[in-house]
């Protein structure tokens, strides 16, 4: 700990030396009696102006939050000698704010004593908490002790997830058996078709009722329940902030809700960062990889990087074939815009939830700021023109929406759009 | 709150000078002013270096005092001093910047150690009054003895001031 002199002590030293010196000048006792006070705090400061071996450490009761919650830190002291005035700092990242409790605080610590403090996490991301700066002080208040305790503790803090009745259907799936039902024919529960009887078919599957209309033997045709595989595309070139809250938030926001419900649901998941720097994770399924694409987007932000100008196209390998793609952007940065539509152009199963940037910015007040506005918003109505000629349902999602109205569109549309193969 | 109560005190100390004063208490009085002033422009701007010459004006009002007074011996002195000491820690204490919300008890322990500090100030001031009081011949000896005794105090607590940085 580093230890500061207050500017009292130079003050008072002059005080009193200066009322000796008139009081041995002056021949006035006076004037020494109005010195002594000063000399005699100065010496006793200096007297009882000790290191009080101040040792502190941080706990928290748990690393692992949903946004909204709230843990505890709990801040051990333990002082050699009694310190009175301690002032404590706890550093507090963006995005963490104090529930209950003082930070800073100033209190007394004689032996050892804990400290409690409630933070809550209004942002996810990943953080560190933890780091301390202390002071003590002294009685007299003429020395102070500084030091920084650094704890480091990681606490991660996974953003809220959106309630879904239903997820995007994609269309094609995959060889393995899960939850979603394919297009195809094959061995399953649900009804498909019926067809005439065939050598090798099993008697289980003879339709006795349309075989008797008929006069011959037909079976029924079921389509066979398989996973898929989602990858989730989410494009933190850029974002627009108001705030505390972003596009980047909603983006995050979705993609965890997906991620979650995909794997609930035994399909293959995966992410690809479509940013400064591309990062991508492989699909895969289970709470292993949910809590890897979780923690992968709590490292995601808007990294300003012209390393991808050239760039406007995912590699080919960070995509399986036949995954549908759900890519979570503002449509914003025109690499991303390139990169989507040449998805596209590759036969991807595409859709994009438009995180509007709308609600963000102002339309302004004059007539030439309005008229800009309605121009940017008319270039961006023609770009998702682009997408729906090509086949990309593009579905506005703004802030405070529910997830599942993005949802609901894209599956409309996709019920009702004849599907175009760039 | 601690800012307003320093200037108070200093008025106070002021206010008592000039008007003991039996005469020139309206030159005592503008020194005493000026002290004030420097003290609140200190409080005002945050200056801790501006603490210090307030204070000596203020010294310099009371010393003036005696003067004008002759060779009365001012009882009140260790009072005084006190009261001094009062009102530059309640400036030292407005102008420092102390971090955090106190916990109770903090702020009234703190008032405490003033007020024993104050007290004590009063108690040496009373003995060293009471020794000047004592009859002893004087002369160029003790005179000495005097000086070099203050010079080595003050030399004793500057020495340990800088050796405590």
């Amino acid at each position: 700990m580093s230890r500061e002199a207050s500017p009292r002590i130079a003050a008072y030293a002059a005080l009193g030396g200066l009322a000796l010196i008139a009081a041995l000048v002056t021949r006035r006792p006076e004037l020494a009696a109005l010195g002594a006070p000063f000399l005699l705090v100065l010496g006793a400061g200096l007297l009882t102006a000790a290191d009080p071996e101040l040792r502190a450490s941080v706990r928290i009761d748990r690393d692992r939050l949903i946004e909204g919650d709230e843990l505890t830190v709990e801040i051990d002291l333990e002082a050699a000698r009694t310190v009175e005035r301690l002032e404590l700092l706890l550093e507090l990242p963006a995005g963490v704010v104090v529930a209950d409790g003082d930070n800073p605080a100033a209190v007394r610590v004689a032996g050892a004593r804990t400290l409690s403090l409630r933070l809550r996490a209004e942002r996810w991301g990943a953080y560190s908490v933890g780091d301390l700066t202390v002071r003590a002080r002294d009685p007299l208040g003429l020395f102070a002790r500084t030091g920084r305790i650094r704890s480091g503790l990681p606490v991660k803090v996974y953003p809220t997830r959106e309630a879904l009745r239903r997820l995007l259907r994609p269309a094609e799936t995959q060889l393995y058996s899960g939850d979603e039902l394919a297009r195809t024919k094959g061995e399953g529960l649900e009804f498909a078709d019926l067809r005439p009887f065939m050598f090798g078919d099993r008697v289980r599957r003879i339709n006795w009722r349309a075989s008797a209309r008929r006069g011959e033997l037909w079976v029924n045709e079921q389509h066979p329940e398989r996973n898929v595989d989602v990858v989730l595309f989410v494009d933190s070139f850029a974002e627009v902030r108001r705030g505390s809250a972003s596009t980047l938030d909603l983006a995050v926001r979705a993609a965890a809700t997906l991620a979650a419900r995909y794997t609930k649901r035994r399909d293959r998941v995966g992410l690809v960062s479509f940013g400064g720097y591309l990062r991508w994770l492989e699909p895969g399924g289970g709470l292993v990889q949910l809590y890897r694409i979780v923690d992968a987007l709590l490292d995601t932000e808007i990294t300003l990087s012209h390393a991808w100008k050239e760039i406007d196209h995912v590699p080919t390998r960070t995509l399986p074939p036949q995954a549908l793609v759900v890519a979570l952007t503002p449509l914003l940065d025109d690499r991303s815009i390139r990169a989507l539509l040449d998805l596209r152009a590759r036969g991807f199963d595409l859709d994009v939830i438009e995180l509007s940037p709308a609600a963000y910015v102002d339309p302004g007040t004059t007539e030439a700021e309005q008229l800009a506005y309605r121009i940017w918003r008319l270039q961006r109505a023609a770009l998702r023109s682009r997408f729906h000629a090509a086949g990309v349902p593009v579905v506005e999602w703004r802030d405070g929406e529910p997830l599942a109205r993005p949802i609901e569109e894209v599956t409309a549309f996709r019920r009702n759009a004849t599907l175009s193969r760039a | 709150m601690l800012a307003l109560a320093a200037v108070a005190g200093a008025a106070g100390l002021t206010t008592y000078a000039a008007v003991v004063a039996t005469r020139l208490g309206g030159l005592l009085a503008m020194i005493g002013v000026v002290g004030v002033a420097v003290l609140a422009a200190a409080l005002v701007l945050r200056l801790p270096a501006l603490v210090m010459p307030g204070l000596a004006l203020l010294g310099a009002e009371y010393a003036g005092l005696f003067l004008v007074r002759g060779d009365t011996l001012d009882v009140r002195a260790p009072l005084y001093g006190a009261a001094f000491l009062v009102v530059a820690e309640l400036t030292f204490a407005a102008i420092e910047l102390r971090a955090g919300t106190p916990e109770a008890g903090l702020v009234p322990r703190r008032a405490a150690w003033l007020v024993g500090a104050a007290a004590a100030g009063v108690v040496v001031g009373l003995v060293v009054l009471a020794a000047a009081a004592a009859p002893l011949d004087g002369g160029l000896g003790l005179e000495a003895v005097g000086i070099a005794a203050a010079v080595v105090l003050v030399a004793a607590l500057g020495r340990a001031a800088v050796r405590s940085r």
